[in-house]
Formats: C-alpha cells, sequence, structure tokens
C-alpha cells in the first residue's frame, strides 16, 4: 500500500529534481543574493534593501525598464501582424507556398548569435546592404545601430525577423483549421472581405494569436543576444534592456548583489505581466 | 410549362479528371418541395452548392427565376442554405448567427430585431438567444441553421442534408417541422438527401440520381407506384424492391423481360402450394430470417440464385425451412436488358 502512494512521486521525481536544481535553486538563490552586497570574490555583507533601493532610484534602470517595454511592445505587436499577413498570404496549400513557409521559418533555426552577426554586417552604416538598397532609391543611409533614436528599433528588426517563421508557421496552421464552410457561410451572408476576417478569421485564431502574443512578450522582455552583439547597450544606454542589464552589473562590475535584485524585479514583472494579461483577454478568447 | 424557380441547362463539371456532372438539365417549379435523391458520390451535394453559387460549372448555366446567375454572387442570388453541419459561427452567439446576414444585407436595427424575435418565437429558441452553438444540442444547433435561413426571407431554401446528423427520433421531429414550416412559407425548397424516407416524406418532386445522372424524376407516389429502372425500383422503399433474374418459366409470361420486380409487402408466404390463388407467380424457397418489427414481420427468403425480402402484416409464426412466396401477376414489374421498366412509359426516366 505505502509503495503504491510513493509510486506516482518517484515516477516525477526525476522532472522535479531537474527543476528544482536548475530552476527553483537558482531562483531561491538569486532571490537571498539581492539582499547582500558581493562582488562573487569578497564576503557577502547582508544590507537589507539596500540594493531594491538603489535600484528603483536609478535613473539608469529607469531607462532600461521603458527600453525593455518600448521593445516588447513594438517587436510583438510588428510580429502578430506582419505574420499574421504572410499567413495569410500562405494560406492556401501550394508547392510554392510550402517552399516559401519553409524559406521564412530557416531564420528561426539559425542561433541568434550569427543572426547577430549577419544583421550586424546589413545595418552597418557605410557598408550595409541596407543601407545600399536604400541607396539605390536615393534614401540617405540610415544609422541604424550607433543613432541613440535608431537602434532599439533596429534590434526589433532583427527580432521580428528571426521570430517572423515560427509565428507564421503557427497562424497558418491555425488559420488552416477554420473549417472552409464557415467561409461559405460568410459568403451567403453577404459578408465583406473585410467583415470575414473580423466576424470570423479572427476570432476562430484568438486563443492562437492569445499564445503567441504571450511567448513573444515573455521572449523579448528576455532579449539579450542581439544587444550584448549589436549594440553592448549602447549608444549611451539606449538598448539596455533587462537581461543585458543584469549580465552587465553581474559580470562586468561584480555587483551581484544589485544584479540579482534586478532579476527578482525582472520576475515579479514578468509573472504580475502574465496574470494580469490573462486576467484581461482570456475572456475575450474563443476556446472550442 | 411557366417559367421555373431553378434551371440548370446543359451543366458539366469535372474536379480535374473525374466527371461529376455530364450535361445535366434540371428544371424545378417555384413554390416546390424539390428532393435530389441518391447515394453518394451521385452529384446531388454539387448540383446544391452550384445552385449557391459555392461552385462553379465547367460548363452550362445555372438560372434562376429566369435570370442568369453566371455573374451573380452567391449573396445576391436570393437563397439560404441550411449545412449539413450546420455551418453555424463558433464564434458567436445565437443571436449573433442569426443577425449576421441581414446586418450584412445592411437592413436597420430595428427590423432585424422584429424579425430575430419572430424567427426565435417559430423555431423555439428564444430562450438559447445569448448562447454559443457549442452550448446546444444537435437539435437546437439544427434549429439556429433553420432560423438564421428562414430570416433571410429568401426565395429558395437550399439544404443539404440537414438532419443527418441528427438521432433518429429527432430527425422524425424535425421531418414534421420542416413539412410545416414548407406549408407556412410557400418558398421553393431543394433539399438533398440520401434518405429515401426523407425523400419520400419531405418532396413534392423527387429526382433521384446517379453517378450524375438523374434516373427518375417524378412524384414520390409515381417513384414508389411505377419505377423507371432497376435502380430506381431498389432504391425506394423499406426495405426496397426484391429484384430477381427472369428465368425460362417467367419469361413466358413476361416476354422479354430480364429481371422482375416485387414489393415486399406485396409478397405472400405459404407453406402450401396448393393455397395459392392461379394466376400468381410462385417462387420457392427456404425462410431463413425472421425480424418481429411490431405491426410488421419482415421474412427473407432464399431460393436459388435469390435472396428476397417479404413484408407481412400479420403476426404468425411461419416455421423456418421450405415456403412458396406468391405474387399476385399485377404487383410484378418488369425491367428489360438495360433495367429500364417495361410496364408503362417512364416519366422523366432515362434520356
Amino acid at each position: 500500500m505505502k509503495a503504491l502512494k510513493a509510486r506516482p512521486y518517484l515516477m516525477i521525481a526525476p522532472a522535479m529534481t531537474i527543476f528544482a536544481v536548475f530552476a527553483l535553486y537558482p531562483i531561491i538563490y538569486m532571490l537571498y543574493l539581492s539582499f547582500f552586497k558581493w562582488n562573487m570574490l569578497g564576503p557577502k555583507i547582508f544590507i537589507g534593501l539596500k540594493n531594491y533601493a538603489n535600484l528603483l532610484s536609478s535613473k539608469e534602470f529607469g531607462k532600461v525598464f521603458s527600453n525593455s517595454l518600448y521593445y516588447m511592445a513594438l517587436s510583438v505587436l510588428l510580429s502578430i501582424v506582419i505574420s499574421l499577413a504572410v499567413a495569410l498570404f500562405l494560406k492556401k496549400k501550394t508547392a510554392l507556398n510550402g517552399f516559401l513557409r519553409a524559406s521564412i521559418f530557416a531564420p528561426y533555426i539559425i542561433s541568434l548569435v550569427s543572426v547577430s552577426l549577419i544583421w550586424l554586417w546589413f545595418m552597418d552604416l557605410d557598408y550595409g546592404l541596407l543601407n545600399f538598397i536604400l541607396g539605390l532609391f536615393g534614401v540617405k543611409p540610415v544609422d541604424w545601430l550607433s543613432d541613440s533614436h535608431m537602434a532599439l528599433t533596429s534590434l526589433v528588426i532583427v527580432s521580428v525577423w528571426k521570430g517572423l517563421g515560427f509565428n507564421t508557421l503557427i497562424l497558418a496552421s491555425a488559420l488552416q483549421a477554420i473549417p472552409e464552410y464557415l467561409y461559405e457561410a460568410a459568403e451567403l451572408d453577404k459578408a465583406k472581405p473585410f467583415s470575414v476576417f473580423r466576424s470570423i478569421t479572427l476570432p476562430m485564431i484568438s486563443p492562437t494569436l492569445f499564445f503567441l502574443a504571450l511567448t513573444n512578450m515573455i521572449a523579448s522582455l528576455k532579449a539579450f543576444e542581439t544587444v550584448a552583439l549589436m549594440t553592448q547597450g549602447g549608444p549611451s544606454n539606449s538598448t539596455n534592456t533587462f537581461v543585458y542589464y543584469i549580465y552587465q552589473n553581474g559580470f562586468q562590475f561584480f555587483k551581484i548583489g544589485y544584479a540579482s535584485a534586478a532579476g527578482v524585479v525582472m520576475m515579479l514583472f514578468i509573472g504580475a505581466f502574465t496574470i494580469a494579461y490573462f486576467m484581461v483577454l482570456d475572456r475575450r478568447v474563443h476556446y472550442r | 410549362m411557366s417559367t421555373p424557380m431553378i434551371e440548370l441547362r446543359g451543366i458539366h463539371k469535372s474536379y480535374g479528371a473525374e466527371k461529376v456532372l455530364e450535361n445535366l438539365d434540371l428544371r424545378m417549379e417555384k413554390g416546390g418541395f424539390t428532393v435530389l435523391l441518391g447515394p453518394s458520390g451521385c452529384g446531388k451535394s454539387t448540383i446544391l452548392r452550384l445552385i449557391a453559387g459555392l461552385e462553379t460549372a465547367s460548363a452550362g448555366e445555372v438560372l434562376i427565376d429566369g435570370a442568369s446567375m453566371r455573374e451573380v454572387q452567391p449573396g445576391d442570388r436570393g437563397i439560404a442554405m441550411v449545412f449539413q453541419n450546420y455551418a453555424l459561427y463558433p464564434t458567436m452567439t445565437v443571436r449573433e448567427n442569426i443577425e449576421y446576414g441581414l446586418k450584412n444585407g445592411g437592413i436597420a436595427k430595428k427590423e432585424r430585431d422584429r424579425r430575430i424575435a419572430e424567427i426565435a418565437e417559430l423555431v423555439g429558441l428564444g430562450d438559447y438567444l445569448k448562447k454559443k452553438p457549442q452550448f446546444l444540442s444537435g437539435g437546437q444547433r439544427q434549429r439556429v441553421a433553420l432560423a438564421r435561413a428562414m430570416v433571410k426571407q429568401p426565395r429558395i431554401f437550399l439544404m443539404d442534408e440537414p438532419l443527418s446528423n441528427l438521432d433518429a427520433k429527432l430527425r422524425g421531429q424535425l421531418r414534421k417541422d420542416l413539412i410545416e414550416l414548407y406549408r407556412r412559407l410557400g418558398s421553393t425548397f431543394v433539399y438533398v438527401t440520401h434518405d429515401q424516407v426523407e425523400a419520400m416524406s419531405l418532396g413534392t418532386k423527387v429526382i433521384l440520381l446517379e453517378k450524375g445522372k438523374i434516373r427518375q424524376e417524378a412524384t414520390p407516389e409515381e417513384l414508389y407506384a411505377r419505377p423507371a429502372n432497376v435502380f430506381s425500383a431498389r432504391f425506394i422503399g423499406t426495405p426496397p424492391m426484391n429484384i430477381i433474374e427472369a428465368d425460362p418459366a417467367t419469361s413466358a409470361r413476361f416476354p422479354g423481360a430480364r429481371h422482375l420486380g416485387f414489393r415486399p409487402e406485396k409478397a405472400r408466404i405459404t407453406v402450401d402450394r396448393s393455397a395459392v390463388p392461379s394466376g400468381d407467380l410462385i417462387f420457392p424457397g427456404e425462410l431463413v430470417t425472421h425480424e418481429m418489427l411490431g405491426s410488421e414481420v419482415l421474412y427473407q427468403v432464399n431460393g436459388p440464385g435469390w435472396k428476397v425480402q417479404v413484408k407481412l402484416y400479420e403476426n404468425r409464426r411461419i416455421p423456418f425451412g421450405p415456403v412458396f412466396i406468391h405474387v399476385d401477376r399485377k404487383d410484378i414489374f418488369s425491367f428489360d436488358g438495360d433495367g429500364n421498366s417495361m410496364e408503362s412509359p417512364a416519366p422523366g426516366g432515362n434520356r
């Protein structure tokens, strides 16, 4: 009897162990470290909530916070809108569409480091592909990565490009799952194309949109590689985002406690944001 | 004959190499309840979808009320369609489902409200207007589909096997509702089904199709009393007509006939050959099954090279084993080598 009761726990023990060691323990340790001043070598000095006080009063962190929100909002919005447009365009199952879908999916499987290096070249001020193309149309070269007004948007472009294939794939399969007879019924109901899109297509794929928007949001709040490789947070912190800021403070300035406090704030923010997102939008999603 | 409500002229339709309809001509009269009946793959749904404009014919023309529909969009044809799987919009409430077509048709809010209230009352959906289709039963969904069609006040109702997803009891109920609805509205109905009982009970005219060709076009009464061919005879009736090959003994009485047919309810069974009235055709065979169905009993009798069913309305036990089936001469149908009826000229039969 006793052995039977223990069995389910034994079965999930391996997964739970991995979760505990690699997720739960680091979180708790981060929380612990956030109350200390520590440079990784010297002794840990307990300073209570001082790290949090410093963090929240830091102008730099305010900038990082707003950068992260801007990056998230713009990249999620562009990702969803562009991939939905592409998915609608590629909805029909033809050989050409299959090829196109595979092609735009390709960036998704390339390492983000490689992607960053490719785009570093694309966006080069003097020798980049983008400025070359713009030049053909007589447009003045854009300083993609060193203009503090442009750099963050440039990183958004890279992130949208990378995620486009995946988002399109998911949306295209959601579109294909909408039964054809609904469109026929709408045709008999005199529905105009825009009305069909708004009243049938959008509600039918709303669970997918809901899911994609959320995963994209969380992923974009965790952006790191592009920042680290392409701009190092610059110019003048204009592209510094959550994770890069944590990395900077932890492993460049060796302010481990301070970086941990930033990590805790970021975790709480994402958690609260996700809960709010569910509370506001979940009711408006149609589940089958 | 006055202008038919729906006319198909020389329709060809193929999907790739597969020809579904070939040179089909069809007329459906105004205010009629026409049933397109046939086994799956006979092209009946394709005909309906051509009328609706959801499919385009490879050649030929569809006319509604005398006007060519070549350039007319499905929404502008004055038709409403009820789909087999209802095709309700799952993200909309019952009310929104019914209202959607009216909204797109530019009908004012006040008039929409009035019509929806009226229809909801008529089909008994008043309590469900705010619900989404997924919370309704099959029968309720079908009523919503009907309401959505009716509210548009179309001149033609197209119905594609609307009852086939329902259980038998509900089907019977909705069949009666449909007849009542048809009588009340007086619109033109076109109804597709593979169920001959539905066709017989609903239609004022039945068009029996096989492999894209019309095999018989007749009223239900005619279809039962005068099948134009073996296919028609075998399709209609519960159970359908018995068909057996003519042999030397019978061909003396039916010269030229290749197949003989009789309805299960017209045959008699006896164990005593001398009791058979003179003039009746006699088939000696062996009684193998006995199914008590309530008011009637269904028997299966096997003979050399044939199996027939006999339906008797008297409940008496006939012992299994050798029996004689006998049928009155006037209840025998004879068919020639092509399977066509040799009795009376078949109205609208093979062309």
